[in-house]
């Protein structure tokens, strides 16, 4: 570990969030606490003028607090954020290839592991400021509007968790980067694998229901189920999930350093 | 005599890309406070060897010494080095880029990188996004770049590349400054021959990626085998042409003044090529020796092709 590792860090930081898709997180961080808030107002409002086979659609939604945080989870969660994170992940790997900016630090005293490690701790930073931002703008704003009922332990879990598969998902951005210099094929080519995952995932579930019983299990090990680790927060972590999880992080984070410790840098 | 370690040693160094070799059982030695002219043609294998050196790239075979160091790791913690055309964070201000540089060097504070910018001039105009400098701005932020956290070795790759004439000459005399005043070893590669020659003490000539020629600067222009340039005028001009043309250890080398041509000669005295011409019947009506420098012996032992 060079002594000057916390050093690297803060540098990768300054870069991270000195790109646009790392202050663009930030922004959309910031849009989807406060539209989670003005979506339940609006939900809750329109839901009082409906009736749905003679019961009011208002008794079929609870708005209260933790509401609206569970919809700033699911929304922080789905694809615009991770996106943007994927991007950052791109950027400060096949970016820093095409740009040969990469090379300027790799002419340092530091070992390529702890370039890598600090690319890492950079964008997960990342990712906690920016779930960071969404939860407080939810749980500031739905404290204001709303009645504060229910208790949150089980969403702030959500959060965290969020966290662990928002590492996976940037491990898997820096091996794929590791393999490109265009950024936004680093992304097309993600994007393009987790929804073959997903397809896959989906037939696997099938075949579940149709008795397999391996079937189940290799679903739950998949990269991209592995990601959704998340969404169990509600019913509590399943643990071959988180595990699958763990497991993908570290595989690639692994195989992202041994790429770039052999990798010719021009 | 020799005592120090020396700075920088590459043993047999050797890189293929596919079929094409690009250095070729390159050996160096650069002993400290030495200024080194790396030269070559375009394609000899500056450049790569110079990835090769800082460990960017992988070698075939080789060894690569710095300071006695064998580990790539500390090797470099000795060295600030700019490889072809420096490149930076745009967005980033000059200073903010030398920044980053040294936390990734674990050393450099502000008073570093403060005198870094001042040495290249760049002193005033480090708040600027990088965006906004031009090529020769960013050849001495590269070079400032280099500078921080006070290297023993500075290992450049066409540090004045796009400078204008003003500029390389500020660079040659940085350079010179700070090899006498800070006893800097400095491996420098370079087109630019009458540059090298009046900044660096010894050089190394690669051809095909192997070295051609190594010494002193004054040794090797003036050595055995040395080169001399001479222009030769005679009143049948396609004659003369033919006639040079036909001598092996010649070489033309285009037009000298007056309707002269200019000739590089290989060990060949002025005389003796009078008397050659003479004989083969051309009437030569002039003889004017050159001076010899660093570029006629560079030209004459690289052959012209382009690889
Ligand atoms: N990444 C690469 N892949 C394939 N061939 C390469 C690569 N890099 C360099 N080469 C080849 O290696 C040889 C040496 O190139 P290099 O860039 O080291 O030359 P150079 O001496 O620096 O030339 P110049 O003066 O033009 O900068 C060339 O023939 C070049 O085509
Ligand atoms: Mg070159």
């Amino acid at each position: 570990m060079p002594p000057h590792m916390l050093a690297m860090i803060r540098a990768e930081i300054v870069a991270v969030f000195g790109r646009w898709s790392g202050r663009g997180a930030l922004v959309v961080a910031l849009a989807v606490g406060l539209l989670a808030v003005g979506g339940l107002e609006m939900a809750s409002r329109a839901a009082d003028n409906i009736n749905a086979n003679g019961t009011p659609a208002a008794s079929m939604l609870t708005v209260d607090w933790a509401t609206c945080v569970a919809w700033s989870l699911q929304a922080r969660n789905f694809f615009v954020l991770p996106l943007l994170i994927a991007l950052a992940g791109a950027s400060t790997l096949s970016g820093e290839l095409k740009e040969n900016t990469l090379r300027e630090i790799l002419v340092r005293p530091v070992p390529r592991w702890s370039v890598v490690f600090a690319k890492v701790a950079a964008l997960s930073v990342l990712s906690i400021a920016t779930l960071g931002v969404t939860a407080a703008a939810s749980l500031v704003g739905g404290a204001i509007m709303f009645p504060m009922e229910e208790a949150i332990t089980g969403h702030l879990m959500g959060f965290a968790m969020s966290w662990l598969s928002d590492l996976g998902l940037i491990t898997m951005t820096l091996l794929v980067a590791s393999f490109s210099r265009s950024v936004g094929g680093v992304v097309v080519s993600l994007a393009l694998y987790l929804m073959a995952d997903f397809l896959l995932g989906t037939l696997l579930g099938f075949l579940g229901q149709l008795g397999t019983d391996w079937a189940p299990i290799v679903r739950d090990f998949l990269p991209g189920t592995a990601l959704q680790a998340w969404k169990d927060w509600d019913v509590g972590f399943e643990p071959k999930r988180v595990g699958a999880l763990v497991v993908w992080t570290i595989v690639t984070w692994v195989l992202t350093t041994i790429r770039v410790q052999r990798m010719d840098v021009p | 005599m020799e005592t120090a370690t020396p700075a920088l040693v590459t043993d047999g160094l050797t890189r293929r890309f596919g079929d094409r070799i690009a250095v070729d059982k390159l050996s160096i030695q650069v002993q400290p406070g030495d200024v080194y002219g790396f030269l070559g043609p375009n394609g000899a294998g500056k450049t790569t060897a110079i990835r090769c050196i800082l460990g960017l790239i992988r070698k075939d075979a080789g060894n690569v010494r710095i300071f006695g160091e064998t580990d790539p790791v500390r090797q470099r913690a000795h060295v600030g080095a700019m490889v072809e055309t420096p490149r930076f964070f745009d967005w980033m201000s000059a200073r903010g880029n030398l920044e980053r540089t040294a936390a990734f060097a674990g050393k450099g504070d502000r008073s570093d990188i403060d005198r870094a910018l001042q040495l290249v001039g760049l002193w005033g105009r480090e708040s600027e996004p990088v965006r906004a400098f031009s090529l020769g701005m960013r050849q001495r932020l590269g070079i400032a770049r280099a500078l921080v956290g006070r290297p023993k070795l500075l290992v450049l790759d066409e540090p004045t590349n796009g400078l204008d004439p003003r500029g390389m000459k500020e660079v040659r005399d940085l350079l010179d400054n700070l090899a006498k005043s800070t006893q800097l070893t400095i491996f420098i590669s370079s087109h630019l021959l009458d540059e090298i020659e009046k900044l660096c003490g010894r050089v190394g000539i690669i051809e095909h990626g192997r070295m051609i020629a190594e010494g002193k600067v004054d040794d090797l222009v003036a050595g055995e085998g040395g080169v001399t340039a001479v222009e030769v005028g005679a009143r049948d001009r396609a004659g003369l042409c033919s006639a040079l043309e036909a001598m092996d250890d010649v070489k033309l080398d285009g037009d000298g003044l007056g309707g002269r041509l200019r000739v590089l000669l290989a060990g060949v005295e002025p005389a003796a090529l009078n008397a050659r011409l003479v004989s083969a019947g051309v009437a030569v009506t002039a003889l004017v020796p050159q001076e010899r420098n660093l570029e006629q012996l560079f030209l004459s032992l690289t052959s012209k092709e382009i690889t």
